[in-house]
């Protein structure tokens, strides 16, 4: 990475204009999503020579990213005129991607620099209705390990300006393996780029979650038959845990301020309660004789998710932290968990038990309608959504052992995360974007 | 005088010959009279009392072997006694699904846990509450929670002090039964119940 000398060129016109752009935009809200048909274009050798495998792993990997998208529809050199085929980025002839129904096209140029004795990769993005570059850069690579980390680099802004969010490259998502006696927790982006073993932790960790920030990761863990509170502080790498009032505690979050909300029974039945910054209980927020836990706040800190049995079943609530109101939000099921509130607050995304196993529904809250985005098989359960509000991460045994899965709020997928085979529990989604990699 | 004489000399082969005869009876066989002179001055047993000693030895063998024995059945009703408690203990109650309710033969085996804890104050126990794989692992720690605050409550309201147990939930981490279907499902749905100390 160190060696990986990155920088951009403005290269003809960069000027990223949004309203010139909007044809392109993603709605993710929108009643269907929008299908952006890309082209990849073969990559030419500015030096007039034959082209590299370097570049043609570039081509690869870009062509692999891309149908990780379910707005990206990828054409092939059979449905373009000429097999669309570019000699000069300068000059293209955008008349046979436009009635080809290309919507984009990008190109791969190679350029060899002698002096330093690396390979120059340029990337380019037309818009084929604008005939217009929307986004071009070039990278200086002197491996072809740094392939991956430029086509992830060079997406990423580009989903930045299709999407608003390059979520999906940048923020690492969290997850729990199970060993005997220990748990691991792991680190992963959600193209399955980037495993990597954040801590072992003796006993069995649940619900790791990451702090507004990304620099913690709290988590609950059951050691010598006793529930405490864990926390992994990232920056410095220590892991701090806390015996808690009480018998139990439950899927511990932070909140958008800072402190700690978790569910604790030492009242006798397992209630939401804030933590200040010092771990000591500074207030209930939710407090019934029923089951309350999995809390989970918006970004604003306005509202708060939570799955309670105060009505027999698990089902699923929102608090208000305004006015203190409990709002019931499922009806439909009589198994309702997990739910997470996407960061604008405006839907939530919950596991909900059917005769055919738990599947993933998603509730929005500004039209009131549910929708089913899991079919299975097997069970679809702990959803957590992307920073974007679009792309929702769960874990399912549909293939006989947990792997991660993620989805979109759309129901588009599901796309696995390979994990390098390993079972996986309790994924969280950082809202931000990794700082410690 | 002749007569006195043969009297006299008569009486004394008798006093000679009877102290003689006791010499032979007190000295230990193959010993001789000046050894036995010399071992005079230190202690010696004789063989009746040898004969007490060693009946005597035996009889206090006898009286080990016994209490020995008396010992070890008493070890082995100790033992058996403390199996019977612990199997008492540890029989498991069990559940319906999404539920902490108490079952009526749950109740019952709790009626003889509290029995036995009522009988033995220095036990104390670990109450852990289990789930089966449905559901979320989240709501089955709490709803493993609830599950073994039931029967420890229970155990209170029938006498047992709530110093003597503590409770854990496992949620769904530690199924008994790992296959995936009803059988194994209610197997899960448990409370464990396991002494954590004894003295």
């Amino acid at each position: 990475m160190k060696k990986f000398l990155l920088f951009s060129l403005i290269i003809g016109l960069f000027g990223v204009d949004f309203g010139w752009a909007k044809p392109l935009r993603v709605t993710i809200y929108g009643p269907a999503e929008s299908k952006i048909y890309v082209f990849v274009a073969e990559p030419i050798n500015l030096d007039g020579k034959k082209n590299s495998i370097m570049v043609q792993e570039v081509v690869q990997c870009i062509k692999v990213k891309l149908k990780l998208f379910p707005f990206f529809k990828q054409l092939s050199p059979k449905d373009i005129l000429e097999q669309g085929k570019i000699n000069d980025v300068a000059r293209i002839d955008y008349k046979k991607f436009f009635l080809s129904r290309a919507d984009i096209v990008i190109t791969i140029g190679e350029r060899y620099l002698p002096d330093t004795g690396k390979t120059r990769i340029e990337l380019r993005t037309f818009d084929v209705f604008k005939q217009k570059m929307i986004l071009g850069k070039a990278f200086d690579l002197t491996n072809q390990r740094q392939v991956v980390l430029m086509v992830r680099k060079y997406l990423g802004d580009l989903l930045q300006l299709i999407m608003g969010n390059k979520a999906f490259f940048v923020n690492p998502i969290v997850f729990v393996h199970k060993g005997i006696k220990k748990s691991s927790i792991y680190q992963i982006f959600a193209d399955g780029f980037g495993l990597k073993k954040l801590a072992d932790i003796q006993g069995i960790v649940l619900s790791p979650s990451w702090s507004f920030d990304g620099e913690k990761i709290v988590f609950s863990v059951i050691q010598h038959e006793q529930h405490k509170l864990g926390i992994l502080d990232l920056k410095t790498g220590n892991m701090q845990f806390k015996k808690l009032p009480g018998n139990s505690c439950i899927s511990p979050v932070f909140t958008p301020w800072g402190d700690i909300a978790v569910s604790l029974d030492f009242s006798g039945s397992p209630d939401i309660y804030l933590l200040d910054k010092q771990l000591k209980i500074e207030k209930a927020l939710v407090k019934h004789w029923g089951i309350d836990i999995s809390p989970c706040f918006d970004q604003s800190g306005s509202k708060m998710v939570f799955t309670s049995s105060r009505l027999g079943n698990p089902h699923i609530f929102l608090f208000n932290l305004h006015n203190n109101q409990v709002e019931r939000i499922t009806y439909e099921g009589n198994y309702n968990t997990s739910a997470v509130i996407s960061p604008d607050g405006r839907l939530i995304v919950f596991s909900r038990l059917t005769p055919e196993g738990h599947r993933i529904f998603v509730h929005d809250l500004k039209t009131g309608q549910e929708k089913q985005i899991t079919f299975g098989p097997g069970n679809d359960e702990e959803p957590f959504v992307s920073s974007d509000g679009y792309f929702v991460v769960f874990t399912s045994n549909r293939s006989g052992k947990y792997k991660l899965y993620y989805t979109t709020i759309n129901g588009d997928g599901p796309y696995l995360i390979p994990t390098n085979n390993i079972s996986t529990f309790s994924p969280s989604w950082s809202w931000v974007e990794e700082k410690y990699f | 005088m002749r007569t006195r004489w043969i009297f006299g000399t008569i009486l004394m082969l008798t006093l000679v010959m009877g102290c003689a005869k006791k010499k032979i009876e007190t000295y230990p066989a193959g010993v001789s009279s000046n050894q036995q002179i010399g071992a005079q001055t230190k202690p010696y047993v004789t063989n009746h009392q040898e004969e007490q000693t060693l009946s005597s030895v035996q009889e206090q063998q006898g009286q080990t072997v016994e209490e020995q024995n008396l010992q070890e059945e008493k070890l082995k009703q100790a033992q058996q006694e403390k199996e019977d408690i612990r199997k008492i203990i540890a029989k498991r109650i069990f559940f319906d699904f999404d539920s902490y309710e108490l079952k009526p033969e749950a109740r019952k085996i709790l009626q003889q846990k509290a029995e036995i804890l009522k009988k033995h104050p220095e036990i104390k126990i670990v109450i852990e509450g289990h789930c089966d794989e449905r559901g979320t692992e989240e709501y089955n720690l709490a709803l493993g929670e609830k599950r073994a605050r039931a029967a420890y409550e229970f155990l209170i309201l029938l006498g047992v002090d709530a110093n003597r147990m503590q409770i854990v939930s496992y949620g769904e981490e530690d199924p008994l039964d790992p296959r995936h279907c009803e059988a194994a499902w209610a197997k899960n749905r448990r409370d464990e119940f396991k002494i954590i100390s004894s003295k």
